[in-house]
């Protein structure tokens, strides 16, 4: 397969970048997307350039690393894949592919396609948790969860945390990615007597870190490699009204 | 040669831990926060030590190089986890676990250590669930088990096929608490490059800021490496790209040993390498070998496609050779026989791959049930090799999963040198010679939520540590070696790529390092890694430039370690000449070709001391005593 | 009060004031249609009504309370405008929708801007128009009722022509604006929430038809009479 690849190379947080070309040729359509970037960087090394920053780590859609927006998609066109999913035999030969960072506020650019995603541990530092110490907890069956309620939980805990649904967001809103956190404890006993306290926090926190705001669009939905949905955004605003409206800051 | 002090408390064995947990000294709540950590690493292991120490009143500092906590390659764990709890009520115990923990181990664990884990597995699985961790329920709403990786009883917990990332991700909620409280100190995209030993005792870290480049200082009390396994050495493994060995060689570097570098575990369910691309391996659960039929076929070079070729000329080795297991050997068994098979010249595809049918499955029970039952590794199959797994035989070959072998680390976790401790995959102590299935998870929130936080106590309640700052010499002068050796490897300028010279010592590692072994092999290979090595210094090409994001010079940092620590695991496997665990050591077999275990002379934990690159590295050996699982020689047939 | 002042100026919280005075419009919308559609019964059935709603005490209040409610509505869609449209400083140089975005739904606000121009214009020209429903002035031939005025103003093809067009805006306004409101009111649910999206649909048509069919009519039947 041939390809033309038009890449956002950009030195530095401060630099400004631009797209820039590159042909490759000898492409196997066996390979992931990443695959086929190691080879043009491979190939850029020994030419002398600079190779194409990108965060990847675990190469099997579940660490979350790779964020790349192809073709104007965020992970590029397949559902419910994450960029180390996608193989170049769903692209034609001779095709030109645009790839670029996430592009958001909250999300800057760190180097041509790295971007610094730190906001989304500062949401979860906030109140994504269940305050519980390591101890002696008790037994893991003294609690009986209604067997919907833990699927539902798993559904949105199924969240990898890559920004996808940020990038894809026409207003870069993070929503998506709060309100799987935000669902999980909710729907979980565990998660009730932080309950009120975790969304005004995490919700405060979001705001401060300069992320749009949902217009239902369903994009985010739409593009999210573990197909988290937007009944959870629709929670996290439940969650957020009932935490303004009943309860009562120490 | 020094034995080496395990610090195995006395007593039976099921009071050792609870006795051992009174007998250390403890750290008064008001002087904890006086003392400080660094933890490095956040997956099970470092997430869990890290949160849980600072819960304690410790101050923590938590590094890792991936721009998140909540990355680290735990996450990519499907299975599940193993406890004792017995809910399905069918015969399991703490000593049952415990037992075939050791067994499964093939007798190359710590009975002691092995015990203490089995003890705490329970406490795990509530800690999870209070953490809010969304685990499989029954419809009444208890827990679900299933059974796992051969295992008969059903003890393993499980959420979806995601088991890893819940875990890690309560391990990170629980760090994230602490991070927000402002008792853990995040360091993220930082790469430990050097550990700093003063006075004898670990007391801090160098490492690169892989964002500015910066070489940064940090000191502490006592330093813990949860930096997990070295699967990466082959190159191609079903490891995160970014795994390495960097920080437990660099520790190795500075007088820790290294135990059994030639434990390494190998999967036999993985999607085949396509081609000179593959840039890593992608594992499917063992669970397809229930009901899928592993063949080659008999004639070599036969090109036909799998349909056409009659039953009568199809190779169902696994079937014919082990007639009692059949398809469902032990994970060791089905990839050595692989790997025969296609050493044979009988492999399939490239040649280096086998069939692993459900023609037989989908006549017998419908293409629905084999959907309901495995469907989503169906489709994972499908999708990477665009072939459809329904219509024709799936093509899987072995791959690199896990390395049990680590940093050697006494009962309380510390190796030797005082003040470094090692926790999960990083050390060596509780699967032996192989690990089964659902027990990694287990080991490194064990390690993490429940043993180092009692036993570093007990470290610094008994050690002096005087003040160390961060403008110590000997930090100073890593810093200065860690600079030179960045420089160095950007001033090469050779030929070769990295990645070039990491496949071709992965390539080596692999045949004479991998599942199967001899002497000659693995004396050949000792002979052409310091090559290897030689070329990279020689002929190495890293682009760009110190001070900033540069992801080559952080491979090249790792792929140089590799390129020592290989060398290690070749000695390491040249003086063990018996097979155990998957690894099979072709001088050391029964007369059916069978792995032959050698008690009698092999019955210890090897821990290597670094003497200097290029020079021979000292062995000590940590003899193991089994008083409560009988030694006996495994048979499948 | 803090909270509730950091809640009115929270992400969420201003999209809750948007969904609120948005339902309310859109209520609001259903009672001036039915109205409207006393154009059809008869003039005099018509001028009434007007007289009626311009007439009682009551509806100054109501008047004043859905100016304050329109800016509201104003304010917010403003703000959150301009905060999305900062959260992404740097555009993508290729972007293409996976989801639910339509050309109408990622421009609400121009189309809120058009129908902010249109109620501007509709009041100028009928509520604060030159008409008089009062039985004194019915003896004045050059007096229009809201029923002439109304009769008068469509005839005029331009008129006609322009109302039609922004009901129809306000139509694919709605058509969003509607399903959105309940999700941000967080009542989505598997059970309703297709019902609710097809509600809003049939309800956007209805609206958009229906004030179009005042237009479409008069400007039709004055062609007629005049030929």
């Amino acid at each position: 397969m041939k390809l033309t690849l038009k890449i956002w190379r950009q030195k530095n947080a401060q630099a400004k970048g631009k797209l820039v070309t590159y042909q490759l040729d000898d492409i196997s359509p066996d390979m992931s997307f990443l695959e086929m970037l190691d080879v043009l960087n491979q190939k850029l090394i020994i030419e002398g350039d600079d190779p194409v920053a990108f965060d990847n780590d675990c190469r099997e859609g579940i660490c979350g690393m790779c964020s790349l927006y192809i073709g104007g998609r965020a992970h590029g066109h397949e559902t419910e894949t994450t960029v180390c999913q996608l193989h170049m035999r769903s692209f034609d030969d001779g095709q030109t592919v645009t790839i670029e960072p996430w592009r958001a506020k909250a999300l800057p650019v760190i180097k041509d396609l790295v971007v610094d995603r730190g906001a989304f541990d500062r949401i979860i530092q906030a109140g994504g948790f269940v305050s519980t110490k390591t101890g002696a907890p008790q037994d893991a069956n003294a609690l009986p969860i209604p067997k919907q309620d833990a699927d539902k939980a798993m559904d949105a805990a199924a969240c990898i945390g890559c920004g996808a649904c940020v990038a894809s967001c026409k207003n870069a809103s993070a929503m998506l990615f709060v309100s799987a956190k935000i669902s999980q404890l909710a729907l979980l006993p565990q998660g009730q007597p932080e309950r009120d306290k975790r969304a005004l926090a995490m919700v405060h926190q979001m705001d401060m870190e300069g992320f749009g705001n949902c217009t239902n669009e369903g994009e985010c939905e739409a593009e999210c490699p573990k197909a988290i949905k937007m009944t959870n955004i629709a929670r996290l605003f439940r969650e957020y009204y009932r935490a303004t409206f009943t309860y009562e800051e120490q | 040669m020094t034995v080496l002090d395990s610090k195995v408390p006395g007593g039976p064995l099921e009071k050792k831990w609870d006795q051992h947990k009174f007998d250390l000294k403890l750290v008064n709540p008001a002087n904890k926060r006086k003392f400080s950590v660094i933890v490095v690493g956040t997956g099970l292991a470092g997430a869990s030590a890290a949160a849980s120490m600072a819960e304690l009143g410790y101050n923590v500092l938590n590094f890792c190089f991936q721009d998140s906590p909540r990355r680290a390659h735990s996450i990519a764990a499907q299975g599940g986890i193993n406890a004792a709890k017995n809910y399905p009520n069918d015969g399991d115990s703490i000593y049952r676990l415990f037992y075939d923990t050791v067994k499964g181990g093939d007798f190359r664990a710590r009975e002691a250590n092995v015990y203490r884990l089995a003890q705490v597995s329970n406490n795990i699985i509530d800690q999870c669930v209070a953490q809010g961790v969304p685990f499989a329920r029954e419809y009444g709403g208890m827990l679900d088990n299933r059974s796992f990786g051969g295992a008969q009883v059903s003890r393993t917990f499980y959420a979806r096929g995601q088991t890893g990332q819940q875990l890690l991700l309560g391990a990170y909620s629980a760090l994230s608490r602490q991070v927000g409280e402002g008792n853990v100190k995040m360091y993220e995209r930082r790469e430990m490059l050097e550990l700093a030993v003063i006075n004898g005792k670990a007391r801090g870290i160098v490492c690169r800021n892989l964002v500015s480049g910066d070489v940064e200082s940090y000191t502490a009390d006592a330093v813990v490496l949860a930096t997990g396994g070295y699967g990466n050495v082959f190159y191609l493994s079903t490891n995160a790209m970014n795994s390495n060995v960097t920080a437990a060689w660099r520790a190795h570097k500075q007088g820790a040993f290294f135990a059994n570098p030639c434990f390494t575990q190998i999967h036999p369910t993985c999607i085949p390498v396509s081609g000179d691309h593959q840039s890593k391996l992608t594992l499917m659960s063992e669970s397809l070998r229930n009901d899928g039929r592993v063949w080659v076929p008999k004639k070599k070079g036969d090109t036909r496609p799998p349909e056409q070729i009659p039953e009568s000329e199809r190779y169902y080795y696994l079937e014919e050779k082990y007639p009692s297991f059949g398809n469902l050997v032990p994970r060791d068994v089905a990839s050595r026989n692989g790997k025969i098979v296609c050493d044979e010249g009988l492999g399939v595809g490239s040649g280096q791959s086998v069939y692993l049918d459900f023609a037989d499955a989908i006549n017998r029970l419908g293409e629905d049930v084999v959907r309901a039952r495995y469907g989503n590794l169906f489709d994972m199959y499908h999708h990477i090799t665009d072939e459809n797994p329904y219509k024709m035989p799936m093509k899987i070959f072995p791959a690199i999963h896990y390395t049990m072998g680590g940093l050697w680390v006494d009962y309380n976790l510390m190796s030797t040198i005082p003040g470094l401790f090692v926790l999960g995959e990083a050390n060596f102590s509780d699967h032996g010679a192989n690990r089964l299935g659902a027990s990694a998870l287990m080991q490194g929130l064990a390690d993490g939520y429940f043993v180092l936080p009692y036993t570093i106590g007990g470290y610094f309640a008994g050690t002096e540590l005087e003040d160390v700052d961060n403008n110590h010499s000997v930090l100073k002068d890593l810093e200065n070696q860690s600079t030179e050796k960045t420089n160095k490897l950007l001033t090469i300028n050779g030929k070769r790529t990295v990645d070039d010279i990491h496949r071709e010592l992965g390539k080596l590692l692999w045949e004479d390092c991998g599942m199967a072994r001899n002497e000659a092999g693995l004396k050949d290979a000792k002979e052409k890694i310091p090559k290897i090595r030689e070329e990279f210094w020689q002929n190495v090409k890293v682009p760009g430039e110190a001070g900033e994001f540069n992801q080559e010079l952080e491979k090249a940092g790792r792929v140089a370690d590799f390129l020592e620590f290989g060398e290690l695991m070749v000695t390491d496997a040249l003086d063990r000449k018996e097979s155990c665990g998957g690894h099979f050591r072709e001088e050391s077999q029964t007369e059916e070709g069978e792995a032959l275990r050698d008690d009698e002379n092999y019955a210890y934990a090897a821990a290597w001391e670094f003497q200097g690159v290029d020079k021979e590295s000292t062995l000590h050996k940590e003899p193991l005593t089994f008083e409560h699982v009988k030694l006996t020689q495994r048979s499948y047939k | 009060m803090l909270w509730l002042w950091n809640f009115l100026r929270s992400s969420i919280g201003k999209k809750l004031l948007m969904a609120l005075t948005g339902l309310f419009f859109c209520s609001f919308l259903l009672v001036h249609l039915g109205g409207n559609m006393l154009m059809f019964v008869s003039a005099d059935a018509f001028n009434a009504y007007t007289s009626i709603m311009s007439g009682a005490q009551v509806n100054k209040v109501l008047e004043v309370l859905m100016v304050v409610l329109f800016l509201i509505h104003i304010y917010t869609s403003a703000t959150l405008t301009i905060e999305n449209r900062a959260a992404r400083p740097v555009k993508y140089a290729m972007d293409v929708s996976a989801g639910k975005r339509t050309f109408m739904s990622s421009n609400m606000f121009i189309t809120g801007s058009i129908i902010l121009i249109f109620v501007v214009f509709h009041l100028w020209g009928f509520k604060y128009g030159e008409w008089s429903n009062d039985p004194a002035a019915m003896s004045d031939p050059n007096n229009l009722t809201m029923f002439g005025l109304v009769a008068k103003s469509f005839s005029n093809v331009f008129y006609a022509l322009g109302y039609t067009v922004a009901v129809i805006v306000l139509g694919f306004h709605l058509n969003h604006a509607f399903q959105s409101a309940f999700q941000t009111l967080g009542l989505n649910h598997n059970k309703y929430t297709p019902l609710i999206q097809k509600l809003g649909t049939l309800y956007s048509i209805v609206i958009a038809l229906g004030f179009a069919l005042g237009p479409v009519y008069f400007y039709f039947s004055q062609l007629n009479a005049g030929a």
